[in-house]
């Protein structure tokens, strides 16, 4: 005689916890509708279904909680109504969508485990001889095998009906049920066999990273919503034949061939020998439970080894290998996997695999057809996603079709298609070419291939022409327009140009002609712009020099460029300590000169203008840019910021910039007005903001840190710009507020003519924890992100970033060994001879043809045996408000207990605000939230800025020289805050039944796991009268977090002094809230497919 | 490839525009560049350079 309340199985168990952290969620939803067309008895199906409940117990399952634990209850009856939903009425189109809308409501509401029912039935009436019927289950009483008994006994049901055969419903008579499998699992998990299954999966996984490394299109969500989707691919019949033949040939079956190919990909993709995969097994290891509708199917985290060298043969049986010794332990509960090897726990991560393969071989399922009917199945939307990363395989006689599968938090549908053409592609050669070594194998898909080779640009923009002569031209369309404004003089276009065309006069006098170097040493303003285009028609190239820099440099500067003169005026020149000088006071005294020199012009391939920047070396570097890349930029700028007379924009940054280029030209080729801010307005963000409104500016260049400044402000509401460029540094993100204008965000080195690439910066990022990206390449400019082998990297992984096209400069003035370092063959051009600029940048190309700025091409980390990207880490500490840039390194001296010199991570930063660190506990979360544990440094360093070699790079081996730790709070007052850690410890003793740990170590460190903390909740209630979800225990794993956290919300409720209001847990809010999110994205899309 | 301060053998190699660069021996070399028949590693490779490019104009600008 069964009792009424019996334990749950381990997988049950697992699932009940996972609904107990998200009740309204649908992603372990079991839903299938099947479209019925002929004459159905709706009565007589309403009797099969409860013919169906009645044999089969777990369709009367509920699960309640008794004493803190879920038990399993099985009503001796229950009742399963087929609801009916009429739709006769609609018209025809109106119908399939309101049929949509209806199956995705009974096939994706949330279930109620505590209260019931786990099983639905919906039946649409389309017509009166078209019906849909939906079945939805949990997926804590069903599994895919439960789908087929329930299909087969439904039918026979409904055709004992039609014949009059059926007999009452009645309870199960079946000989096993349910229950005697848990007990089985029971004795199973009590004796030796779950110890020697348990060894098995410990040594297994004793070596497999405990994440999938996999870059994703955004960052982890410290919650994830589950929302998921999933993109679907056709594998060639000629392809599965091949398979076949490989798998006959290499004695696996081709369920191993196409598990090794995706194993192959992961591994590839990575970068790491090994990846863990879950694979489904039915877990019906007995004869008695193939006709019992229950939860069995079990997850075998497979541990796969690619070995450096090894080819696809011998990866097959490896796989085939390790599939069926882990086949063999299929009885030991997945769940059981998890809490022997305790694995590094984030909610926002499934643990041991992230990555799931099924495969399913496609049986005819004539058998399961209701007689007299004409089935065929109804789609239903998947908006959900259980792992990070699902292949689906169905093979068929005919053809396999695959889907890949993806949580929508973590990947964008490109990229998950791009995924699904990987793996075909790498599936194709591994057939074609079985004995290749794995790494050799192509990830990259034909598509793919070409985009990614094809350098992702335009071609260059049209309307090039060189810029002085656009400049005059506007001077005779416009010659009263305003070019210049200062505080102290507004410059004419007619002026402009007249006072340049004296200056050129001098100049060619003095030997200036295409090829030649006219140096300035003007600061920012009208004059600075006379000189340079008084330059430019002389048909020399312009070096800007900063008269606020270091005399040394200018001297060292013009020693090594040697040009022809420097152009300044009478209170410079005294700074210019070498080579030739002409004051444009000189100039304009000499009103006699003779401006009828036969004036060479510059053409297209000629130097416009000389920029030094330290780059990433240490010695300043002579940039030279011709006329064609300069034309290019302009036009390009023009066009896409629209700019044209009338249109007011800035010139903000300094001489020996080149982002001054960028501002004057465009402006001046446009007829716009150049306005000058002082000296004084360009420091103050508020001031600038304030000048740029009165100014009535309509586009403008601001640099990174100062956008991101005057962002946080409030703009007035009328007179922003239309446009704000940035660039110059990594833009970190304008927080969440709407901004008045378009801010794009713009990456280019000097060397490729300011800008490479630029994008609009998008809004939506906030909250996703994204920096915002850099952008698209502009016409004229190519990109490719390459290996070290100068091989394209797959969309998504980090790479070099290397750049071509008319953009790039001549090289460096007077360093061939230099330029031919940097400056090298282009492999991928149709143009013979062109080259390729090698910035030494890391980025990602992102699905939809953006780049990902990831930091400088550094070192490789590696910790615990981990590869980690610096980079990674690095991104996610700027990401912190208080941090403007980090440098992370790998130290000797770990922390680790017992395994002495562990290599630990140390967190090299510079903060934003010298006088504002941020709290040390503070930024260790913003970290924990967005980084596995491993990848959390142990030590936070402070220093002024980063030390450099003398080749320009960060200095590894000096940055602990001078740092500072970050301060924590104070120890009295963390303590204070803490008044609940003693009855948490006692209540976390009781649970564990011991009490050998301290207030910092985490549950799932010491013996904790999931299902523990249901207890730990109860007795937490007991104790100290307060409600606690089982999420904010997840969330806050030690005893100090958790005093801390409910010190917090005490606080709180203290401060909002309602009494009454129930037990307020930020936790339960934020999921609510998120769950409501969900709700209404979904709510969103049904409306966008349904109209 | 191209990593600084590696150790690998390098050509020197030029173009059409006898504008010059390094590329690894051994791999196929882009279409439009030749060797100009010194090899070494990547340091031999640039001071060899740095010795007979002496105009950094493009040949058709010169």
């Amino acid at each position: 005689m069964q009792q009424d309340f019996s334990p749950l199985s381990s997988a049950q168990q697992r699932l009940w916890f996972f609904w107990q952290l998200r009740p309204d969620g649908s992603e372990y939803n079991v839903p299938k509708a099947t479209r019925l067309r002929g004459g159905l008895d709706a009565p007589a199906l309403e009797r099969s279904i409860a013919h169906l409940v009645a044999r089969h117990a777990q369709l009367r399952a509920t699960f309640p909680t008794v004493d803190g634990a879920p038990v399993l209850r099985i009503a001796p009856h229950a009742t399963v109504p087929l609801t009916p939903v009429d739709l006769t009425d609609l018209p025809g189109a109106a119908r399939e969508r309101a049929l949509a809308a209806e199956v995705d409501r009974a096939a994706l509401a949330p279930f109620d485990l505590v209260n019931g029912p786990v099983f639905r039935a919906r039946l649409i009436k389309l017509a009166a001889d078209e019906h849909v019927l939906v079945l939805a289950f949990h997926h804590i009483v069903v599994d895919g095998w439960s789908l087929g008994i329930v299909e087969r006994d439904l039918a026979a049901g409904y055709a004992a009906e039609l014949a009059g055969t059926a007999q009452a419903p009645e309870k199960s008579t079946a000989a096993y049920d349910y229950r005697d499998y848990v007990a089985d699992e029971q004795r199973m998990l009590a004796g030796s066999r779950r110890v020697e299954a348990l060894a098995y999966w410990r040594d297994q996984l004793a070596c497999a990273p405990p994440q999938l490394q996999l870059p994703t299109d955004w960052p982890h969500p410290q919650l994830p919503s589950h929302q998921g989707d999933t993109s679907s691919f056709l594998v060639s019949p000629q392809l599965g034949q091949q398979a076949q033949a490989l798998a006959t040939r290499t004695r696996v079956t081709r369920f191993v061939v196409l598990l090794s190919a995706y194993a192959a990909l992961l591994s590839r993709l990575t970068a790491t020998e090994e990846v863990v995969i879950g694979v489904p097994v039915s877990g019906r290891t007995t004869l008695e439970v193939e006709g019992v509708v229950g939860l069995f199917v079990n997850m075998l985290p497979l541990c796969v080894r690619v070995r450096p060298g090894m080819t696809f043969v011998e990866l097959l049986h490896h796989v085939r290998d390790t599939f069926l010794a882990g086949y063999e332990y299929q009885d030991l509960p997945f769940q059981q996997v998890v809490e022997e090897l305790q694995p590094e726990r984030l909610t926002s991560r499934h643990p041991v695999f992230q990555s799931v393969f099924t495969y399913e071989d496609a049986a005819a399922g004539a058998d399961s057809a209701l007689a007299g009917l004409q089935t065929s199945p109804v789609p239903i939307r998947i908006e959900t996603a259980k792992f990070e990363l699902t292949l689906h395989l169905a093979w068929s006689a005919e053809r396999v079709e695959g889907w890949m599968g993806f949580q929508s938090d973590l990947f964008d549908a490109r990229t998950a298609e791009l995924l699904g053409e990987r793996y075909v592609r790498l599936l194709s050669a591994a057939l074609a070419a079985p004995e290749e070594t794995v790494a050799r194998l192509p990830l990259l898909g034909a598509r793919e291939e070409r985009t990614v080779l094809s350098g992702g640009g335009e071609p260059p923009a049209p309307g090039a022409e060189c810029v002085h002569l656009l400049v005059a031209r506007r001077a005779r369309e416009r010659p009263t327009a305003v070019a210049v404004r200062c505080a102290e003089q507004e410059l004419s276009y007619a002026e402009l140009d007249r006072q340049a065309e004296l200056i050129a006069a001098r100049l060619r006098a003095a030997g200036a002609r295409p090829g030649s170097l006219v140096a300035t040493c003007l600061p920012r303003g009208a004059d600075l712009v006379v000189a340079e285009l008084a330059i430019l028609k002389s048909g020399a190239g312009y070096l800007p020099l900063d008269p606020a820099n270091p005399p040394s440099r200018l001297a060292a500067i013009l020693t090594e460029a040697a040009p022809l003169l420097t152009l300044t005026d009478r209170r410079r020149s005294a700074l210019v300590g070498a080579g030739a000088l002409l004051t444009l006071e000189e100039v304009r005294a000499d009103v006699a000169a003779d401006s009828r020199t036969a004036a060479e012009q510059a053409g297209p391939g000629d130097l416009a203008y000389v920029i030094y920047t330290s780059g990433s070396t240490g010695t300043p570097k002579g940039v030279m840019v011709e006329h064609r890349s300069l034309a290019n930029l302009v036009a390009w700028h023009r066009r896409e910021f629209d700019l044209g007379p009338g249109d007011r924009t800035t010139l903000i940054a300094a001489p020996g910039f080149d982002a001054s280029v960028w501002e004057i030209w465009p402006a001046l080729s446009a007829g716009a007005t150049l306005e000058v801010p002082d000296a004084e307005t360009v420091l103050s963000p508020h001031d600038l903001t304030a000048w740029l409104v009165a100014r009535e500016v309509t586009s403008c260049f601001v640099p990174t840190p100062l956008i991101e400044r005057m962002a946080e402000a409030a703009w007035p509401d009328a007179g922003a710009p239309r446009t704000v460029l940035t660039g110059g540094d990594r833009l970190h993100g304008v927080g969440s507020r709407e901004l008045p204008f378009r801010l794009v965000n713009n990456y280019g080195p000097t060397e490729s003519t300011v800008v490479a690439t630029s994008g609009t910066v998008r809004t939506d990022l906030a909250g996703r924890g994204a920096l915002p990206d850099i952008g698209r390449p502009i016409p004229g400019v190519e990109v490719y992100v390459l290996d070290q082998e100068l091989g394209p990297v797959p969309t998504g992984m980090p790479g070099e970033l290397y750049l071509g096209g008319i953009a790039l400069a001549r090289g460096y003035l007077g360093r061939p060994e230099l330029t031919a370092d940097r400056f090298v063959p282009h492999p991928f051009s149709r143009t013979p001879g062109a080259r390729l600029y090698r910035t030494g940048d890391l980025v990602r190309l992102r699905a939809d043809g953006s780049l990902d700025f990831l930091g400088r091409n550094d070192h490789q980390l590696k910790i615990r045996g981990f590869r980690i990207e610096a980079g990674e880490i690095e991104n996610v500490l700027r990401a912190h408000p208080g941090v403007r840039d980090a440098v992370v390194t790998a130290t000797g001296t770990g922390t680790g207990t017992g395994t002495g010199t562990e290599p630990a991570l140390a967190a090299y930063l510079v903060l934003a605000d010298p006088a504002a660190a941020p709290d040390r506990d503070e930024l260790h979360a913003h970290v924990g939230r967005r980084l596995p544990g491993y990848m959390r440094p142990h030590e936070y360093l402070l220093l002024l800025e980063l030390p450099l070699t003398a080749n320009g790079k960060v200095d590894r081996a000096a940055l602990a020289e001078h740092a500072v730790p970050l301060a924590g709070r104070p120890a009295a007052e963390r303590g204070a805050a803490a008044p609940w850690e003693r009855e948490i410890a006692a209540v976390w003793a009781r649970a564990l039944g011991h009490d050998s740990f301290g207030p910092q170590d985490n549950f799932f460190d010491i013996g904790g796991h999931s299902l523990l903390l249901a207890a730990v909740r109860e007795l937490l209630a007991q104790e100290l009268a307060r409600e606690v979800t089982i999420l904010t225990l997840f969330e806050h794993p030690t005893v100090a977090a958790l005093a801390q956290h409910l010190g917090a919300t005490e606080a709180a409720r203290a401060t909002v002094a309602t009494p009454d209001a129930p037990a307020a847990d930020a936790a339960a809010a934020r999921l609510k809230r998120g769950n409501a999110r969900l709700r209404a994205m979904r709510t969103q899309n049904r409306g966008r497919t349904d109209s | 490839m191209f990593e600084d301060g590696d150790d690998r053998p390098y050509l020197v190699v030029r173009n059409h525009e006898e504008q010059y660069s390094v590329w690894p021996e051994g791999s196929a070399l882009p279409a439009g560049w030749e060797g100009v028949g010194v090899s070494g590693d990547k340091a031999v490779c640039l001071a060899h350079i740095k010795e007979i490019w002496t105009d950094l104009r493009p040949l058709s600008l010169r």
